[in-house]
């Protein structure tokens, strides 16, 4: 490998640069984990109280979905709320599914008065505990005998005559598996110091009023991992305007999974991923069938079970897809102005719009002190903190107007 | 600091930026075209020198950028191009002002254009390239009015 190559930092280049900073804006903060891990913690106390449904029949307490794969990024576009999802593992025997819920409801919204009164919500999977910055999604499960690792029922309860049902999955075993296929390198170090960094500025910022808080353990992650939190950030912001579901992040996570572990760089890893998942949805769309996905650890837990449900609403998935590789490609050839143009539309205004703010103030004050640096072979500015060396221009000050008055 | 001639500023050009070549030159002027990629974008970039001093009071070296030309912002399409001068001989190529003429003059005849002007050059389109998308001048310098 050539020394210049070799000696290059993940974010020498300047899209690379620009789509980390946009995630590192838009996924959760250590703060925020360490916020969300003193919560479970919280909830499970509470739900194994001496006086609680629950007590003696927990088994496990854990995190799944984006929480356990390190991918968790804002739920909404236009706020910092965070959706966060918590394992409840659980003898529920002799329990129809509308019990459990029921009971798993009551147990966390407690009496008038109590911690979690009036902030738990019921759902048909789920109980939502609603925080102002946050939503933990409490999930029961009972664990299936003689089946791999943490294999389990959970329960689905919605119409009020209906009993529900009971529906094999295995979250822990998919984020192991997910974890696995996705493993960290160089970048997951470079990017956790970057995210480190931009973390402490905003403790800078707020110092009058926050404590800092002790240091954590920096969260390391993957090119795909941060590549999933980017298309499912885009993803966000296509159906924000949309009713009706999404496409489910899991469904996302295993088909970036499936395709990880190809490329050495941001940019290539998004194009990639976005190739990969217009070419398996495409697949299944040119053969007017909905595409099927499972669980790999175990093929029962159907994660499509909800979503498309029908090819008019794969379509329309299908249609974001195919906009948004053409947008990737078209990032490679353009200017700063249009390249911010792109990245609004694909992930919205606000973390896009702080981005390139920051990005060209800090090479804009480098040339301003007469510290800017550029390649040689076509000029290509040498961002601040860059690996890469360059050659330096004198010092001298840009001018405007009219010369000759 | 060597006495610079048109000879000498072709040899500097032609060994730091290969990739501009000489399109006109007599003894007193030459003029280069080559393509400059502050980020990712590629510009074709024209730079015409003369050792004398040119006509009028106009800059020296003239610097222009070719392809793509420089446009306005697509937010506030009014709002002129921070750092550039009209160009008189073509209003459609407005020059870049790549340095204040009172305090940082460029002299031809001892400073290199290879040294100076091209990085300058790349340096101007990265701030361009920072006012397209943010509608600020983050590069400093010196606005006449």
């Amino acid at each position: 490998m050539p020394a210049h190559v070799r000696n290059q930092t993940a974010f020498d280049n300047p899209l690379d640069r620009l789509y980390a900073d946009i995630a590192i804006r838009i996924q959760l903060s250590r703060t925020a984990h360490g916020k969300a891990e003193q919560r479970y913690q919280t909830i499970a106390d509470r739900l194994d109280r001496e006086d609680s449904p629950w007590h003696g029949r927990i088994e496990r307490f854990y995190p799944q979905g984006s929480m356990a794969i390190g991918a968790t990024i804002a739920s909404r576009v236009t706020n910092d709320d965070f959706d966060l999802d918590m394992v409840l593992e659980a003898l529920c025997y002799q329990l129809t599914p509308k019990e459990v819920l029921d009971l798993l409801f009551q147990a966390i919204n407690g009496e008038p008065g109590s911690q979690y009164h009036g902030r738990a919500r019921r759902r048909s999977r789920c109980v939502t505990i609603e925080y102002s910055d946050m939503h933990i999604d409490v999930t029961p499960a009972e664990r299936m005998p003689a089946t791999p690792e943490r294999q389990s029922t959970i329960f689905h309860h919605k119409a009020p005559q209906d009993p529900g049902q009971r529906i094999v999955a295995n979250p822990y075993g998919f984020a192991e598996w997910f974890n696995r296929n996705t493993p960290d390198s160089g970048f997951a170090e470079q990017y956790a110091s970057r995210a480190n960094a931009y973390e402490a500025s905003l403790h800078v910022e707020a110092a009058d009023t926050d404590p800092v808080p002790p240091p954590e353990p920096a969260t390391r992650k993957s090119l795909a991992v941060v590549a999933l939190q980017l298309l499912k950030r885009w993803r966000n912001v296509q159906y924000r305007n949309r009713s009706g579901r999404k496409p489910p992040s899991i469904v996302m996570s295993k088909l970036v999974a499936d395709a990880a572990g190809q490329t050495t760089s941001l940019a290539d890893e998004m194009l990639h991923q976005a190739a990969y998942m217009l070419a398996f949805f495409e697949r299944s769309h040119s053969g007017r069938q909905c595409v099927q996905v499972v669980n790999p650890v175990c093929p029962a837990d159907v994660l499509t079970d909800r979503w498309p449900g029908t090819i008019e609403l794969q379509a329309v998935f299908v249609n974001d897809l195919r906009r948004l590789v053409e947008r990737l490609k078209q990032l490679d050839d353009c200017d700063l102005g249009e390249m911010k143009r792109i990245m609004v539309e694909l992930f919205g205004e606000g973390p896009t719009t702080k981005t390139f703010e920051e990005f060209s103030k800090s090479f804009g004050n480098q040339i301003e002190r007469g510290k800017g640096r550029h390649r040689r072979n076509g000029g290509r500015v040498v961002l601040p903190g860059a690996a890469a060396t360059g050659i330096s221009a004198p010092k001298r000050k840009f001018y405007g107007g009219k010369w000759w008055e | 600091m060597m006495k610079q001639t048109t000879m000498a500023q072709v040899r500097q050009m032609h060994r730091k930026w290969p990739e501009f070549k000489v399109i006109r030159r007599s003894r007193e002027r030459v003029c280069w075209e080559g393509e400059l990629r502050p980020f990712h974008k590629t510009y074709r970039i024209g730079v015409a020198l003369r050792l004398a001093p040119p006509d009028g009071g106009l800059p020296n070296p003239l610097v222009m950028a070719l392809n793509p030309r420089l446009r306005g912002r697509l937010e506030s399409p009014h709002e002129e191009i921070p750092h550039v001068y009209p160009n008189p001989a073509n209003p459609l190529l407005p020059c870049l002002c790549l340095f204040h003429p009172a305090t940082d003059r460029f002299d031809p005849r001892r400073q290199s254009v290879a040294n100076t002007i091209v990085p300058w050059t790349t340096e101007w389109l990265a701030c361009y390239e920072g006012w397209l998308a943010t509608g600020k001048w983050f590069g400093g310098g010196v606005s006449h009015d």
